[in-house]
Order: structure tokens, then C-alpha cells, then sequence
């Protein structure tokens, strides 16, 4: 590690996490939060419990969860250890970096006994919006709009639709909507004439 | 450019609107209670000679939301088929706009909480973008392709099975 970068302290408790995690907001709050797919944040977690032992067990890991994943994988999971950890340690912290790692996410705490060190905003504050010019609350009630089949190409538009395509809140708009569809009924047609 | 009809609705009085360019419009009472904002202004009684302001809301999409929502407050109820297909037909052409009006439109709409429009031009891009390659939808919207073509063309891979039992699309796989 140089020096004025972010390091792992001595008395580094013995698991680190690196946790990042998908808030779904409800309905009721969604106005007020950005969509799902642009609040992930890594969030480095210290296991409380475990900074007792720190001087006796050197040993450093690191996780990753992701709910929503970008690649459309479900739930990630990936651990890293010694070394790793502190290369990670050193790209979070460098100046280069367009993240802020100070910056807290309203990402859930997983465990109550776990410390949130620092969080990094997955895919950035400058993640571009799904259509240039809208607000992408509008944009994501377009996307509940149209016909699934249509999901495929819209996938490949850009890395922003298919995270929004992908996301699990687009589906549950979608399911919402789908209860409030009104059946236009046409009148039973008239008989005027006896058949014959 | 008031937009002014006798029949609409049962009160006569004229509600004043001004936009954030500071044009001035009126319409029939009954057409500004389409709109929640205005709906809700009116009944603390904030609508008063000068106007109620709408800061997001610029002239054009103004005057188009006016002609909207006075057309279907003078048929909000009791609708015969005709009408309900006459209203139809109005909407149709009344969407009938470019991509930037279209967007003044989808916020303006948002903004003051008109429900009939918002779905009206949410559905309208809607249709904009279905059957339409990436690319085209790209070029409609201004979009940036920020994908690799890698990537692209791992998407490509993980669609081919469905455009297997359909018509494969025009670009790329």
C-alpha cells in the first residue's frame, strides 16, 4: 500500500465485506429515490465481533452480493482474500477514481453486528438516463408500456435499458398496471327479425 | 389563445393559467379540474384573476394540454359510441406530435397530474419503440451506445433462442 491511500488498518477486524446491495424502494417512495438499477452501492462492511480476535487471525475477506446484478445473473456472491483485499482497498481510495467512497448509499444493513466502513456507488451518480431529456420515472413507465416481446431488442439499446429491463421493479409496475386494464365491452348486438 | 366551449361541464367559470413563459390561458373550470395540480388549486381557492402559475409548463405544451383537457371535460360523461370514438380520434391526432413536443408533453402531463394524457403519450412512445431495431430506437431518442461489441454481442447470443421461433431482427444477429 502507498501512503495517503486508504489501507487496511492493523487492528482490521476479521472479515470484510464488500456488500452491495440493490434497494428496492416501494411504490410509495420511488418518487422521492432514484430507480432501483442506479442505487447500488458497495458497501464495505467490518465484522464487529470479530476485532477482538484481529491481532490473532491475519486473515482479511472480502465479499460481494449483488441482488441485481447487471449481466442478469440473480444473486453474485464472490469472496477475495489477503492481498486482494488490500488492492481493493487501494482502488476505492484512489484519487483517479470518479466514485466517492465516503459517500453513504441507503443500502439495508445485511447484519446488525456488521459496521458500514464505506460505500461506493456501483454505477455512479453519472450512470446515463434510459432516454436523454426524461425523467426515468416517465422512461420506466414507457418501458411497462410495451409488449415483451419487444424487451429483447430493447435490451440492446443501451447498458441503462437493459439494467432497467433486467430490474425486477419494471415487472412488478408492470404487474400493477396489468390489474387497472379496462376491457372495452361492445354491446351484445340487436335482433330485430325473428330467424327464420 | 384562449380555449373556451359552453358546454363543458356544468360550471361556467374560467380558470386562468399562466406558463413559465408567462402566456397566458383560460379554460372552463371543468377542464382544469382534469388536472390534479389545478384540480387542487381551485379548491383552496388560489385561482384568482392573475392566473395560477405553472413554472415547468412552457406555452407550447400548455396550449395543447388546454385544448386536451377542455375537449374531454365537454364529453366526460354519458359518452354515446360515436362520441367515445370521436374522442378517440382526437386523441390519435392529437399525439400525433414530434419527439420534442412529445416529451414537453410526458412532463408536462406528469406535472399536473392529467391522468388521460400522461397515459395517452406514455403509450404513444411506447409505440414508438416497439418493433423498431436498437438502433432505431437509438437515432429516435438520442441515445449513446455505450455497449462493447463484445457485449452486443453477448446480448445477441442470449436472444437467439427466441428469434429462433420468430422473424430474426434486421441488425446484428
Amino acid at each position: 500500500m502507498t501512503d495517503g491511500s486508504w489501507h487496511v488498518p492493523e487492528m482490521l477486524p476479521v472479515a470484510l465485506a464488500l456488500n452491495a446491495v440493490t434497494h428496492h424502494s416501494s411504490q410509495r417512495t420511488r418518487q422521492s429515490n432514484p430507480p432501483a438499477w442506479r442505487t447500488g452501492n458497495l458497501d464495505v462492511w467490518a465484522d464487529e465481533a470479530g476485532s477482538g480476535r484481529g491481532r490473532t487471525s491475519r486473515r482479511c475477506s472480502i465479499s460481494v452480493w449483488s441482488s441485481t446484478v447487471l449481466r442478469g445473473k440473480k444473486a453474485e456472491r464472490r469472496s477475495w482474500r489477503g492481498e486482494e483485499v488490500l488492492k481493493m482497498g487501494a482502488f476505492l481510495s484512489s484519487p483517479n477514481s470518479k466514485n466517492q467512497p465516503w459517500e453513504h448509499g441507503e443500502a439495508s444493513k445485511p447484519d446488525s453486528s456488521k459496521k458500514l466502513l464505506m460505500s461506493v456507488p456501483l454505477s455512479g451518480y453519472d450512470h446515463p438516463s434510459l432516454i436523454p431529456g426524461l425523467p426515468d420515472e416517465i422512461s420506466l413507465q414507457i418501458l411497462t408500456r410495451m409488449p415483451r416481446m419487444g424487451y429483447l431488442n430493447a435490451k440492446m439499446v443501451s447498458r441503462s435499458w437493459e439494467a432497467a429491463i433486467i430490474d425486477a421493479e419494471l415487472y412488478r409496475v408492470r404487474k400493477e398496471l396489468g390489474g387497472k386494464v379496462r376491457i372495452a365491452v361492445a354491446p351484445a348486438p340487436t335482433c330485430d327479425h325473428e330467424p327464420s | 389563445m384562449a380555449a373556451a366551449t359552453d358546454d363543458a361541464g356544468d360550471s361556467n367559470e374560467m380558470i386562468r393559467v399562466v406558463s413559465s413563459d408567462g402566456e397566458h390561458f383560460e379554460m372552463p373550470e371543468a377542464a382544469a379540474n382534469l388536472s390534479l395540480v389545478l384540480r387542487h388549486m381551485i379548491e383552496d381557492d388560489c385561482a384568482d384573476a392573475a392566473g395560477i402559475p405553472l413554472a415547468v409548463v412552457a406555452a407550447k405544451p400548455l396550449a395543447k394540454i388546454v385544448d386536451y383537457c377542455t375537449k374531454h371535460a365537454a364529453k366526460s360523461s354519458g359518452l354515446t359510441i360515436e362520441e367515445a370514438e370521436e374522442l378517440k380520434r382526437f386523441d390519435a391526432e392529437f399525439i400525433e406530435v414530434d419527439t420534442d413536443m412529445l416529451y414537453d408533453l410526458l412532463v408536462a402531463a406528469d406535472f399536473m397530474g392529467v391522468e388521460g394524457l400522461s397515459k395517452l403519450a406514455v403509450q404513444r412512445t411506447a409505440d414508438l419503440i416497439k418493433g423498431k431495431t436498437p438502433e432505431q430506437n437509438r437515432e429516435t431518442f438520442g441515445i449513446v451506445n455505450d455497449f462493447t461489441p463484445e457485449e452486443e454481442e453477448e446480448i445477441c447470443k442470449e436472444n437467439e433462442w427466441a428469434f429462433q421461433i420468430t422473424k430474426p431482427p434486421s441488425r446484428l444477429c
